[in-house]
């Protein structure tokens, strides 16, 4: 008999999750409280990176996730996968020497890097503001429109069986003699079930409160703006070194402003002829609705790397929560002393790149295989999660 | 419930800054299942271009969903800066930051 899997949330990652175990042949029921992708999977841009991960686990585990993505492309309906690689441009020349570092190290690893000095930056990016002094480039790098892709994989885990409830939202995991025996619906009445992945982001450690699980998941929220239909300024992804800094929290030169929101440009086209402008992180709690502020901050630092976008139209902007960890690892992990629990959480900017190595690996873990990547790095109690109080 | 049956006889055009036709959108209720007026438009970018809606929100607004297991509002809102503007106009406003440059 197959094995029944429950799976908490149906964004990005539950619904990969949900893609990968129906593959396996287990028995999915796919739940969300509300739409499919409809927080921060369709809050979001559409990063594949591996351009911003540190060399080492980080990027190997970005690559593996590529990998099985271009798999997805090919066996998914269409979701306007692309991959066209992406840049990082500098705005000075400390930032130039620690481009060339980077790549050094990033090349070393295997990664398909290379450094760009100013005058092949400009070749590279035509539209760049003549004081941009370099950059660099990762060959691999791929992009997507993030609510198509969460759709694909719902409907190849629906072709092979998958219920899919939205709208039904989870109350708590139903516990019995110690161990998760499925999950008990705010509607009334439960689900039983083998093993229960919960997969719901920021809303993961409300859940598994009821169990006494304490994760240091938080809402670090993102804006992005929307330009209307209208000249490109490339095809390819990119941002400014500055975002590295930005992301993992290390100094850099900018604006006040830039640094109290967390502001650094990103240039994302689409396949719709529009094309988006990031980013901003900030921990100012769950409201979504975007602040004209910020929007001003990332204007700006549009402008700044490209001086040409003054006459485009902006049109809207949105903001999403991205669900943040102290050392910017997501967490997959099974929990020992809650058998058969599951937590598929906390990819902050990185849930669309690593959807695809965390969903199998969640269906590794279920069904107890050989897990595709190493699990120590992204458990639930490994040291570097250790101490965080949730509230810091 | 009336215009909605019109336009599907005249194959129109219901979201004429994406190009977006009737027959796209039935394609669309069925291939995803949309559960609110917000997913039926991230799949079919209505009221995603140019007019942000405006022209096309009250016909869309009409169009029948899937049922979800609850009643929601639709998810839709409106955002900064609410009409299409030149990003110079966001970066001239501004104020003073926008006079930093690194030291």
């Amino acid at each position: 008999m197959s094995a029944k899997v429950i799976v908490v949330g149906a964004g990005v990652i539950g619904a990969a999750s949900a893609h990968y175990l129906t593959q396996s042949g287990a028995s999915v029921t796919l739940l969300d409280r509300g739409d499919i992708g409809g927080e921060t999977s369709s809050r979001c841009d559409g990063n594949v990176l591996a351009i911003d991960k540190d060399p080492g686990f980080d990027s190997q585990m970005a690559l593996k996730s590529q990998e099985l993505l271009r798999e997805l492309a090919q066996a998914l309906s269409p979701f306007e996968y692309r991959r066209p690689g992406s840049y990082l441009v500098c705005d000075n020349a400390d930032e130039v020497e620690m481009a060339r570092e980077w790549v050094h190290l990033q090349q070393e690893a295997g990664l398909p890097f290379a450094f760009l000095d100013a005058a092949a930056v400009h070749r590279h990016l035509p539209h760049l503001a003549e004081d941009v002094p370099g950059g660099l480039l990762c060959g691999s790098d791929a992009t997507l429109n993030p609510l198509l892709y969460t759709h694909a994989l719902v409907a190849s885990a629906r072709a092979r069986g998958a219920v899919v409830r939205p709208h039904q939202a989870v109350q708590e995991l139903w516990m019995d003699d110690g161990r998760v025996r499925g999950v008990v619906l705010e509607s009334g009445g439960g689900i039983e079930g083998d093993a229960v992945v919960v997969a719901a982001g920021n809303w993961t450690p409300a859940l598994l409160q009821s169990v006494g699980i304490s994760l240091p998941i938080r809402p670090r929220k993102g804006h992005l703006l929307v330009s209307a239909k209208g000249p490109l300024f490339g095809d390819a992804k990119v941002m400014e070194f500055g975002y590295l800094m930005s992301k993992f929290g290390r100094e850099r030169q900018a604006s006040a402003l830039a640094l109290r929101y967390g502001v650094a440009l990103v240039y994302e086209p689409t396949l719709s002829h529009n094309f988006l402008l990031g980013s901003s992180r900030e921990f100012v709690g769950w409201d979504t609705s975007p602040a004209m502020e910020v929007v001003r901050v990332i204007a700006q630092r549009a402008q700044r790397f490209y001086p040409g976008m003054r006459t485009a139209t902006i049109m809207r902007s949105y903001a999403g929560l991205r669900p943040w960890t102290p050392d910017h690892f997501p967490i997959v992990s099974t929990i020992d002393r809650v058998p058969g629990l599951i937590v598929a959480a906390g990819h902050e900017g990185d849930g669309i790149g690593l959807a695809a190595v965390t969903g199998h690996l969640v269906a590794d873990l279920a069904l107890e295989r050989d897990p595709v990547i190493g699990v120590e790095p992204l458990r639930w109690d490994r040291p570097s999660l250790k101490g965080v109080a949730q509230d810091v | 419930m009336s215009s909605q049956r019109n336009a599907s006889e005249m194959g129109a055009i219901v979201c004429r800054c994406e190009g977006l036709t009737w027959a796209a959108v039935q394609r669309a209720l069925e291939q995803f299942q949309p559960t609110s007026l917000r997913e039926l438009k991230l799949v079919t970018r209505w009221g995603m271009g140019i007019c942000q809606g405006r022209t096309c929100r009250p016909f869309m607004a009409g169009v029948p969903l899937s049922d979800g297991e609850t009643t929601e509002p639709s998810g839709l809102s409106l955002h900064v800066p609410y009409k299409a503007v030149a990003l110079s106009s966001l970066v001239d406003e501004g104020g003073q930051d926008n006079a930093w440059r690194p030291t």
